[in-house]
């Protein structure tokens, strides 16, 4: 019975082991595309947390209000412990509204795999064109 | 044996000792980690908490940040369920946002500069390091008429954010 209690003991603290999400730099530098009047960011993910393998990627203003962009996958994979590498496309002419590019967990439909929290985090993209 | 001499003296070649560097580099960056996940306790029928005492879970979120005065910390309880049976009454929401636990003496003064607005409560991460936050949250179904929950699961996710200034 005691080591039965035992195990469950070491099991919950196993479940609640530290989670992150990570996504650099604050303050990306714009750079030209190859495309005209198009500016891209390049950004990159850090995803540990074990039970989060998706993030949607946001352009927001300053009142975080979504604005138009281009990239690659809207949602990404990104698996445990590893790091995803993506490009933000954005019109010069967004550029005056434009103020962070955001990563957003997702959780799964699958029953009983939710996390509690979810997170955001930005980067900050002034000094653009204006 | 003059044959011998030949390796004898390919061994013998010094070995340049070479160095590799290893970079690092310090900059402005936030990481949101989830150090506990929370669960919600059913004291009374009609009553979902993240309170120790009704038999809930307090979720607890760190946020690391590397430089000070470069990021903003929102943290949402949850004001609606993202997954639950069918209801068909009015659920109210409460909750708060603290500070549990903080690597730096100088974050002690983070509670008490912080705003609420709405379910948000916004840091301003002054200092460099670690800070944890408990969040907790409270449903109630009925609208005041302590109607019982629809037996079933109940899941709502609390939301925090890591904004540069």
């Amino acid at each position: 019975m005691y080591s039965k209690l035992k195990a469950l003991v070491i099991i919950t603290l196993l479940g609640s082991g530290v989670s992150a999400h990570e996504q650099t730099p604050a303050y990306p530098k714009m750079k030209y595309s190859t495309v005209k009047d198009v500016v891209k960011f390049e950004l990159s993910i850090f995803n540990q947390r074990e039970r989060v393998k998706y993030y949607r990627i946001a352009l927001f203003d300053k009142n975080f209000v979504g604005l138009p962009f281009s990239t690659r996958h809207r949602i990404i994979k990104v698996d445990y412990q590893t790091r995803k590498n993506f490009d933000v496309y954005v019109k010069k002419s967004d550029m005056d509204e434009a103020q962070y590019i955001c990563t957003i967990s997702k959780t799964m439909k699958e029953r009983g795999s939710k996390p509690f929290v979810r997170s955001m985090v930005c980067s900050k993209i002034t000094g653009g064109t204006k | 044996m003059k044959y011998l001499a030949i390796p004898l003296l390919a061994l013998a070649t010094p070995a340049f000792a070479n160095s590799v560097d290893i970079v690092g580099n310090v900059a402005a960056k936030c990481v949101i980690q989830t150090t506990k996940t929370g669960a919600y306790g059913n004291p009374t029928p009609s009553k979902l908490s993240t309170s120790a005492s009704d038999g809930g879970i307090l979720p607890e979120i760190r946020i690391d940040v590397a430089i000070a005065n470069s990021y903003t910390a929102n943290i949402t309880y949850p004001t609606s369920f993202t997954s639950s049976p069918s209801l068909n009454d009015v659920v109210t929401w409460t909750g708060s946002v603290a500070v549990s636990n903080t690597s730096d003496a100088g974050m002690s003064g983070y509670d008490s500069a912080k705003t609420v607005s709405g379910a948000t409560t916004s840091y301003s991460l002054t200092t460099a390091g670690s800070t944890w936050f408990a969040v907790s949250s409270v449903a109630e179904y009925g609208g005041g008429s302590n109607k019982p929950f629809t037996g079933g699961t109940y899941i709502a996710q609390t939301t925090a954010s890591c904004i540069p200034n």
